[in-house]
């Protein structure tokens, strides 16, 4: 028990120090840099969606379940894709051995 | 331990779904569910950890072997989230102000926090695909055989064996 937290906390801090590096690099490398580069554009973030997601009516609920799902048909995509793949690469595989 | 595991591993990879899409939550609930579940994710994480340590070791061994994809696709699943924590907690209207961070975004996180997430669902999606056969014999095992009474017969394996 005492060695899962000891590992649960190890992890963390690996990614905390992970998170503040990427913090630190981002202040003081490429913000700067990107300021230096292109001093026009804004700092504020531009989302996709124009409306405010604060708090989500019926109408953006049913959105949301729908772009969930879509997030669900991406991996069953790829699932799809890779399952296809190994399946063709077992019949190559097992026709070299019977041609071998 | 095997139902335990399947079960984090629904409740992270629906929560990940989920808290995708802030429209289907909110702000607020996408950036505290996102948040837990990364603490989960290191959970999920420390099952694996005996497996890491000796894949780790012997990375170059055999190289072309499935678990070094297996291998690669979970740090690349664990630095994305880190990159996804790290850029919305950048942009964060719910979670940063309620633990007390007041931070000066700056420019660039919130494209490097959609990037993220839209890279790390596809490395998702991958590390999902490649453990295709272990997820569907573990539901098999812990689902539907208890629900048709039947003795089960499948022997459940690591994906991420060597």
């Amino acid at each position: 028990m005492t060695r899962a937290v000891l590992r649960f906390f190890t992890v963390l801090l690996l990614a905390i120090a992970i998170g503040v590096g990427m913090y630190l690099a981002m202040h003081y490398i490429f913000q700067p840099l990107a300021n230096t580069v292109d001093p026009d554009t804004g700092t504020h973030f531009i989302s996709r969606n124009a409306e405010p997601i604060h708090v989500p009516g019926l109408k953006s609920m049913a959105r949301g379940v729908l772009s969930a799902g879509k997030n669900g048909v991406v991996v069953v995509f790829v699932t799809v894709v890779v399952e296809a793949g190994f399946f063709i690469l077992s019949k190559i595989n097992k026709r070299r051995k019977q041609a071998g | 331990m095997l139902r335990t595991r399947f079960w984090i591993d629904v409740f992270i990879f629906g929560g990940f779904l989920i808290a995708l899409e802030p429209h289907s939550t909110g702000t607020p609930l996408h950036e505290w569910l996102t948040l837990s579940a990364f603490s989960v994710l290191i959970v999920h994480f420390l099952f694996h950890w005996e497996w890491f340590l000796r894949t780790t070791t012997k990375f170059f061994q055999n190289l072309f072997h499935i678990s070094r994809l297996n291998y690669v696709l979970a740090i690349v699943v664990f630095v994305g989230f880190i990159t996804i924590i790290t850029s919305g907690l950048m942009i964060s209207e719910s979670v940063s102000p309620t633990i007390g961070l007041y931070l000066d975004a700056g420019r660039g996180w919130g494209k490097i926090h959609e990037l993220a997430a839209n890279l790390t669902l596809l490395a998702v999606a991958l590390h999902f695909a490649l453990h295709w056969d272990w997820i569907r014999n573990t539901f098999v095992k812990i689902i539907l055989d208890p629900l048709f009474g039947r003795k089960s017969q499948n022997v459940v394996q690591e994906a991420t064996h060597d």
